[in-house]
């Protein structure tokens, strides 16, 4: 059932330098060639059916479900967070055809153990004052304009500010710190790409 | 979820995902069953998908499924054998591994890196739309993308 091609296909996407331009290109092309859509939903529905006839799918769709909530929602809020700072980023015009400003659907099904609170193009004063308050700390801006910058972000309330901090720090254009009782918000240059 | 807003789902954005899946784990019959279990999780669930969201979830979901299994070490395994398996319960700890691909690469990589990982394995795009946007070769995009999908295969593996 394998694809006879995947060693191959394997080898190619971990060493690329040792395969010609025409190789390559032959294989971005096989991977890309449209599937048969109604034949794979016939499929679909004739493997949906050998499960329901084996009388144990609930258990497994079950756990998978919630699984897959889970780590889809983190994702999800992850993904979004970054299309945020492309946005808020001069390169906004160039990548609005790629990444676009969704707003997350966030699955039902959460765990008990992790609690996250889930900011949806929200403003950067709204976030830090309920971290800021969950944290008892106090909040100064070196520039009142970062007040009005929108995130789509999860924090973990359950980790500590400096886990927040991290991931804030990700969105380029901006720089938190923690200094005793306090969160500084730096506005910053935003540097060029890497070579 | 009603089968026949599934089928409405399946067949609008069956081939973005399968080509999601299949550019990861290079094996058509795997692709087509991550896809699958994908929309079988959906029909058996009461998730409520926004419309403005709903390709980027399904196309986060497949990521994630394919990248499971590259943890999980199960590549060369026939899809029966992930269906059936009662071992494959994440634990907390993958699962927050999985969730922090996305920091990894934006830690890792540069800027065009990540762009051109979210076109391709959080928007779909083909190799030739990506490098359209970009104004690089497929080619290129090729040696991005292997790159990217060399060093997290190895993040996930430690």
């Amino acid at each position: 059932m394998s694809t006879p091609n995947k060693k191959l296909f394997r080898d190619m996407q971990e060493h690329p330098e040792q395969y010609t331009e025409s190789q390559l290109e032959s294989v971005m092309t096989q991977l890309d060639k449209e599937p048969d859509v109604d034949a794979a939903w016939q499929e679909f529905e004739a493997k949906l059916s050998q499960r329901t006839h084996a009388g144990k799918p609930t258990r497994w769709y079950s756990s998978m479900r919630k699984i897959a909530a889970v780590f889809v929602g983190i994702l999800l809020v992850s993904v979004t967070a970054f299309a945020t700072v492309n946005i808020v980023q001069r390169r906004a015009a160039k990548k609005a055809e790629t990444v676009e400003n969704a707003v997350v659907s966030e699955p039902k099904s959460t765990t008990k153990v992790i609690s996250p609170v889930h900011f949806e193009n929200t403003t950067l004063d709204s976030i830090l004052a309920k971290v800021a308050s969950h944290y008892h700390l106090s909040v100064n801006y070196n520039d009142k304009a970062a007040k009005s910058m929108k995130f789509y972000i999860t924090w973990h309330p359950s980790k500590g500010i400096s886990h927040f901090i991290q991931k804030m720090n990700m969105f380029d254009g901006l720089l938190l710190s923690v200094n005793q009782d306090t969160i500084h918000i730096e506005v910053v240059e935003v540097e060029e790409d890497k070579p | 979820m009603k089968r026949v807003y599934i089928q409405q789902l399946f067949k609008q954005h069956y081939a973005k995902m399968y080509r999601v899946a299949y550019s990861i784990l290079l094996d058509e019959q795997e692709s087509k069953d991550v896809v699958s279990d994908v929309f079988a999780n959906l029909l058996q669930g009461d998730a409520m998908l926004l419309p403005d969201t709903t390709e980027h979830y399904l196309l986060t979901s497949v990521r994630n499924q394919c990248f499971k299994r590259i943890r999980h070490e199960e590549i060369k395994h026939q899809a029966e054998q992930f269906i059936s398996s009662e071992h494959q319960v994440a634990t907390s700890a993958e699962d927050e591994r999985l969730a922090d691909i996305e920091e990894y690469v934006a830690s890792c990589f540069t800027e065009q890196d990540q762009r051109i990982f979210r076109m391709r394995y959080s928007y779909g795009c083909s190799y030739e739309e990506i490098a359209a946007v970009e104004g690089i070769s497929r080619v290129a995009v090729w040696k991005h993308l292997s790159r990217v999908l060399n060093s997290i295969k190895k993040h996930l593996k430690s």
